[in-house]
């Protein structure tokens, strides 16, 4: 079964990067081409050189908004996916004695249902529009768009943190993922999860819930549910990171070269890719720590 | 380096051409002027293309269509193009032709761009809706 899982991941990665490869190819060459005249022609030719890197800049922006385009749509159906699983998973996991803690159930239920709303329909267009604003402020220096850009990124991250943070204290407050120890597991995934893009510091808060939810997840309905999870997240989330390392790997090439405005829609672009990235591994985790508290709620009543 | 050496003695030679016609016969001077240009580009787009051959086939083998790329490359060789002119313009002394083409040349880069802004564009409003 994991060579199955790592056989899934390996072929997934290198597709991507095949794809990738391309949007690469023509981001490097392009940005080069742009530096070789800027750097051939005397300074007279200033308005062309801004005339080019204008030009430049909508020619590459199609495949890569069409590449925004193809991961946000995988994004939001991945989210849809896992809500379907969430819900399908409910019967199953009910299916012994549903005791008190019904009613706790159903407040988590909502919660996960709501925030897979909130992520779909608000947190990924606002990704969407951090990219269009990037675009736009990179192409030219007559205007600038840095404070509505910054406005777009702190609302991302103070509704994920609001949205983190209400999931946090609902868990705690049910009691359910309790009895976290500070064990050696739990202080790497605290350490290590900070390094997730957009929504680290929140995933490494919560690593104590995570190891607390793993030990109650061991009823077949729980394991089955959180499978169903993973085996849809895992294929679009590798999909995505790929894409943010191929932009990534981009911006390091023509950063040294390129002009500014072609180098600043890059990071852009490779910042929305995150962002994006960060909301799928976000409602694969939460939904993970949903079947955990199902299954200490139904099962124990608390 | 054969190349790059060929290059610099022929520039050599123009300019040496170009003074000295210009006490005896000054009317051949923007003649003299043009044709050197023009084998200095020539002997300039032989080196090059071999690279751009290597990188042609760089972009057959990848999956992006070949349109944005010959876009691009159209709209560095107008630029190019552009700069060339105005240069051999201002050397005869026409700073008003030479503006002229550097305004015909942003228009045209300009117009070369404007239909991947509106395809940009669509895109962005078949995602918002």
């Amino acid at each position: 079964m994991w060579e199955q899982f790592i056989d899934l991941i390996n072929n997934e990665v290198s597709i991507q990067f095949k794809s990738g490869g391309g949007i690469l190819l023509l981001i490097v060459s392009a940005s080069y081409m742009c530096s070789l005249f800027s750097a051939t022609t005397e300074d007279q030719n200033g308005g062309l050189k801004d005339i080019i890197s204008f030009a430049a800049i909508c020619v590459l922006c199609v495949p890569i908004v069409e590449n925004i385009k193809d991961v946000i749509q995988n994004a939001t159906q991945t989210i849809e996916e896992i809500r379907t699983v969430m819900l399908s998973s409910i019967p199953a996991l009910c299916a012994s004695d549903v005791g008190s803690g019904a009613s706790g159930a159903a407040v988590f239920i909502t919660l996960t249902q709501s925030a897979a709303v909130l992520l779909s329909e608000i947190f990924l267009p606002l990704a969407l529009i951090y990219t269009i604003i990037g675009i736009c402020a990179s192409v030219s220096n007559k205007f600038s768009l840095d404070g509505v850009k910054g406005m777009v990124k702190f609302v991302f991250n103070w509704g994920l943190g609001i949205m983190m943070i209400v999931f946090s204290c609902t868990a705690t407050l049910s009691g359910a993922l309790t009895g976290a120890r500070a064990s050696m597991a739990s202080r790497t995934l605290k350490y290590t999860g900070a390094m997730v893009p957009v929504v680290g510091r929140y995933l490494a808060e919560s690593a104590d819930m995570v190891f607390a939810g793993a030990s109650v997840i061991k009823s077949t309905a729980g394991i089955a549910a959180v499978t169903g999870v993973l085996s849809i997240a895992i294929a679009p989330c590798v999909k995505m990171a790929t894409h943010v390392l191929v932009y990534r790997i981009a911006g390091i090439l023509i950063r040294p070269v390129a002009d500014a405005k072609i180098s600043n829609a890059i990071t852009n672009v490779g910042d929305a890719f995150m962002m994006i990235t960060g909301i799928t591994a976000l409602m694969s985790v939460m939904s993970i720590l949903n079947v955990a508290v199902l299954v200490t709620l139904v099962r124990g009543g608390v | 380096m054969e190349t790059i050496l060929k290059i610099a003695l022929a520039g050599v030679v123009v300019s040496m051409l170009i003074v000295l016609l210009k006490g005896m016969q000054s009317q051949m001077v923007p003649l003299i002027t043009a044709a050197g240009s023009v084998l200095l580009l020539v002997g300039v787009l032989n080196t090059a293309s071999g690279a751009i051959e290597s990188i042609r086939k760089l972009f057959d083998n990848s999956q992006l269509s070949s349109e944005t790329v010959k876009c691009v490359v159209k709209i560095i060789g107008a630029a190019y193009t552009v700069e060339f002119s105005s240069a051999l313009c201002r050397d005869f002394g026409e700073n008003s032709t030479a503006a002229k083409i550097e305004a015909a040349g942003r228009v045209f880069i300009v117009m070369m761009a404007v239909p991947w802004a509106a395809t940009l564009i669509e895109t962005v409003k078949s995602l918002a809706g």
